[in-house]
């Protein structure tokens, strides 16, 4: 089982070029939306708006099938469960305590599309920008670069890590090893594997902290009069008119559903 | 020629993030009892906790799992994040000082009790508290696996790796 963590899907639209601050703060307005507006209504024609942008923008649609069938379980669940803890208006069946009611089954139906809402707004993010991109959008929001550097080393590192572990797992279950029996007997059985694992990965970090060192990370960037300078890249982010534009839109409808909450909601 | 960039633990944090994605997505042990299954995240993070104090496992554990949760449950990713984050700093803090039994009791303790009281709270903010009591069982046993594991493996590793007790003293 290969677990690349890259959900980039290459496209040439102009959603994929948008600036990736731009996506950032339209997934955060998306999250907004879906829990300050808690109407199915709002909830399904913010979902199907997701689902079109994507599609509308060379997702393939086996790519969201994948992301719905992820969520399946989680929504059946909410759907079964949680009319029956939040009960109100008119009863539909009473079955001893337990009653399923209108109201209930509404606050399912919200639940359910919101939940899908957040996790298809993350997905349109991660489907249409690429990891480096992503990285260097939090740098330039301010995250500093060495935190920025600590988690594309964490993505870059983990394929090396996982086939560590596969191979360490195999060549234990070449000599025999089997986890089996109860789960304390299970959780001791793995600790040979989980040792030799750490030892690996800790050795791992050693060499990747000389190489680093080795290429002057962390020195003060200096002239040679002794004159700090800023850090450079090689490429930059920039603001185009379309990530103003777009930018300018999302923050409107921001500030429209505020608008109508203040308004009309108190 | 001085730094400001402490490399070392940046390495660190960065490789105990990938192992504890890692962990988390793949090794995964079956419970037949209940047709489910335990994975060892959270013995990573505990073991990272033990092994190089509450900073390294802040961040680790923080990152590692909400990189998991992007595989499959995006939704979560951000709780994760905070809920493990947590559970780490919790576990580092308590037994940076000194480890003895009692020290190990409640970081066990308090470590599970982070993970289940926080995804409950998510979870019913997030999907209701009908899916979230659901979940109160399988994450009070997937907590309390993360102390069972994750002391013992801590104590392996010093005996095995003896270069580990300089290293934790370093980044605590």
């Amino acid at each position: 089982m290969s677990v690349a963590l890259d959900f980039y899907v290459h496209r040439e639209s102009w959603l994929h070029r948008l600036d990736p601050r731009v996506k950032l703060w339209g997934m955060l307005v998306g999250f907004a939306t879906a829990f300050l507006l808690p109407s199915l209504i709002v909830q399904g024609v913010l979902l199907l708006g997701l689902h079109l942008l994507l599609l509308g923008n060379g997702i393939p649609w086996r790519v969201l099938r994948g992301l719905w069938r992820q969520m399946a379980l989680l929504i059946v669940l909410i759907l079964v469960l949680q009319p029956f803890f939040a009960p109100s208006g008119d009863v539909l069946v009473a079955v001893g305590p337990l009653r399923l009611t209108v109201g209930g089954l509404v606050q399912a139906g919200l639940f359910a599309t919101r939940t899908l809402a957040i996790a298809f707004c993350v997905g349109a993010l991660l489907f249409t920008t690429d990891q480096r991109a992503l990285v260097q959008a939090f740098v330039r929001l301010g995250l500093p670069y060495t935190w920025g550097l600590t988690f594309s080393l964490t993505l870059r590192f983990l394929p090396a890590i996982q086939q560590l572990f596969v191979t360490v797992r195999e060549a234990q279950a070449a000599r025999g090893w089997v986890a089996e029996g109860n789960l304390f007997r299970r959780f001791r059985e793995y600790l040979p594997v989980l040792v030799a694992v750490i030892i690996g990965t800790l050795r791992m970090s050693d060499r990747l902290t000389l190489a680093l060192a080795a290429r002057g990370m962390g020195a003060p960037a200096q002239t040679p009069d002794s004159v700090s300078v800023q850090r450079t890249v090689w490429r930059d982010l920039r603001m185009r008119s379309t990530d103003w534009l777009v930018f300018t839109g999302i923050t409107l409808g921001l500030l429209a559903i505020s608008f109508w909450l203040f308004a009309f909601k108190g | 020629m001085s730094r400001n960039v402490d490399i070392g633990r940046m390495t660190l944090i960065a490789l105990m993030g990938a192992l504890i994605f890692v962990l988390t997505v793949l090794a995964r042990i079956p419970i037949p009892a209940t047709n489910g299954y335990v994975h060892l995240g959270d013995a990573a993070i505990t073991f990272t906790a033990y092994a190089f104090g509450p900073w390294v496992a802040l961040f680790a554990g923080g990152m590692g799992t909400a990189m998991a949760d992007m595989l499959g449950y995006p939704q979560w990713a951000v709780f994760s994040l905070v809920i493990h984050g947590a559970q780490g700093l919790a576990i580092g803090w308590l037994v940076q000082k000194r480890i003895n039994t009692l020290t190990v009791l409640l970081s066990v303790v308090i470590g599970a009790a982070i993970v289940v009281a926080g995804y409950f709270a998510a979870g019913t903010f997030l999907v209701g508290v009908g899916a979230a009591t659901l979940e109160l069982l399988p994450n009070t046993l997937q907590g309390i696996s993360g102390g069972l594991i994750g002391v013992p493996l801590y104590l392996a590793v010093r005996r095995a790796y003896p270069p580990l007790e300089a290293r934790s003293r370093r980044n605590a």
